[in-house]
């Protein structure tokens, strides 16, 4: 087994939206039913590698397109039992000044 | 190696039946297929059991007779009811029994399925972070089917109208209230495409069917089902399926195109040989992609296919007479056995007002539940 380090750009494959609160385990997540957000979910492409499933974040204004290109970035999931923040991966539009 | 025929089904109706448990339910559905084929339980020589949230299937001997014959729990997923039809009938080609059951059984909570995803072979993370969830992986799939392939959300809805509508003809329907079109796409958005009445629901039910020696089948019925091939198959690499935080870039078939090659090939026919369909529309999507995964059309087809209304059933290539799990609810363990169930009487033509028809496939699938 061996580590491989993977794009940090790519596309849209395809792409959903999670409109209901996952059940809790195995879910995570800091929200509770009155305070659940639907968010997006995809699989990106990453060019000669392989496709990643990841949270889409970023898409507040239009729906994820398929081969829209995007960027992966880091995010704020919750805030665990001992106060410490816990970041998660996520893929975003891609900027322009985005060279990740 | 013997040939198999089924000589009986029943069924519990598929719902919700508070303070009623699934091994009451089995009982009853085997009470109904021993009757069917006009024998007793003393008459049984074995038996497979299928159930996901019932551990022990087999203490359905406690209402139906202690006998003591061989009774095996199975469970394989959203297969689990089409393995204990499987290896049911292996047991007979095998020259073991003669004439043995299939029962499957289900009573599930409310709600999407959860499970601890180590137990899948996936990261914890997957689950922690919100991923583990198989209805999403259903509407990605559709999503990209519908990109590819020029498929419309009305078309996705016109199949759950035609779930809902056989459903209402269907005594033993979960749903039997039919649905317009509109009301499916105003409905609840769940994961985009898909609306909560793209959906089948967990829900409960059992069904049972009996099976013996083909040369032996005249003396039970007038008219035997026989079981001409029956194959399982897993996912190979490659292959888009639940449960993957990744997946390479060179796509190859699903393990149902796989299953219903192999199918085909062992019966000796093709898809256009085959009269009355069974296809697992978990959801909506998901029977509009088994048409091509299966063979009965090219991808692509099913928009116009579904336009000229050929899967309905009166139409060339009826699928799901019963309202399929649209219409029925996923009581996993058993909702393999409703599908034989629905088969058996339209090939025997005893549906009234469904549609008789002269050749079954079985039913073919890949597993939701497990990889």
């Amino acid at each position: 087994m061996e580590s491989v380090e993977l794009s940090r750009r790519g596309t849209i494959w395809t792409w959903t939206t999670q409109e209901f609160l996952p059940k809790a385990p195995p879910y995570a997540g800091p929200e509770t039913a009155e305070t659940f957000e639907p968010y997006y979910v995809g699989y990106v492409e990453l060019a000669g590698e392989l496709r990643v499933e990841s949270r889409l974040v970023g898409f507040e204004d239009a729906a994820p397109r398929i081969g829209q290109q995007v960027a992966m970035v880091v995010v704020p999931f919750k805030t665990d039992e001992d106060g410490r923040e816990v970041m998660v991966y996520a893929f975003g539009p891609a900027g322009e000044a985005d060279h990740g | 190696m013997a040939d198999v025929a089924i000589i009986g089904v029943g069924q519990h109706p598929f719902g919700r039946f508070p303070g009623k448990s699934a091994i009451e339910m089995a009982a009853e559905a085997t009470r109904g297929a021993l009757g069917d084929a006009g024998i007793g339980w003393r008459d049984v020589q074995f038996a497979f059991g299928g159930s996901y949230e019932v551990d022990n299937p087999d203490a359905v001997v406690n209402l139906l007779g202690l006998t003591g014959i061989p009774f095996t729990d199975v469970y394989n997923g959203c297969a689990t009811a089409a393995s204990a039809i499987s290896l049911a009938a292996q047991t007979i080609e095998l020259g073991a029994y003669d004439i043995g059951v299939a029962i499957g059984m289900d009573k599930h909570p409310v709600g999407a399925f959860a499970a601890d995803p180590v137990q899948y072979g996936v990261p914890s993370w997957y689950g922690e972070t919100g991923l583990f969830l198989t209805p999403k992986f259903f509407a990605m799939k559709i999503q990209r089917y519908m990109h590819d392939y020029g498929i419309r959300p009305q078309t996705l809805a016109e199949v759950a109208a035609k779930g809902y509508r056989n459903g209402a003809r269907n005594p033993n329907a979960f749903r039997r209230s039919p649905l317009s079109v509109e009301q499916i796409l105003d409905g609840r958005m769940v994961n985009d495409p898909l609306t909560q009445y793209m959906f089948c629901s967990p829900d409960e039910g059992a069904a049972a069917i009996v099976l013996c020696r083909a040369d032996i089948a005249d003396r039970y019925t007038s008219k035997p089902i026989y079981i001409r091939a029956s194959e399982v198959r897993t996912r190979r690499y490659g292959a888009f399926e639940v449960h993957s935080p990744s997946f390479p870039l060179e796509r190859i078939g699903a393990p149902t195109v796989d299953a219903s090659r192999a199918s085909f090939e062992r019966a000796g026919i093709g898809p256009e040989d085959v009269d009355v369909i069974q296809l697992q529309d978990t959801d909506a999507g998901a029977e509009i992609i088994h048409m091509a995964e299966n063979g009965f059309c090219a991808d692509g087809d099913q928009e116009q296919l579904i336009a000229d209304r050929a899967t309905e059933i009166d139409g060339p290539l009826p699928v799901n007479t019963d309202g399929g799990l649209i219409a029925n609810g996923e009581p996993i363990g058993a909702s393999g056995l409703r599908q034989i169930h629905e088969l058996v009487l339209q090939l025997r033509g005893t549906e009234l007002n469904r549609r008789r028809a002269g050749a079954a496939l079985r039913r073919l699938q890949d597993r939701e539940v497990m990889p």
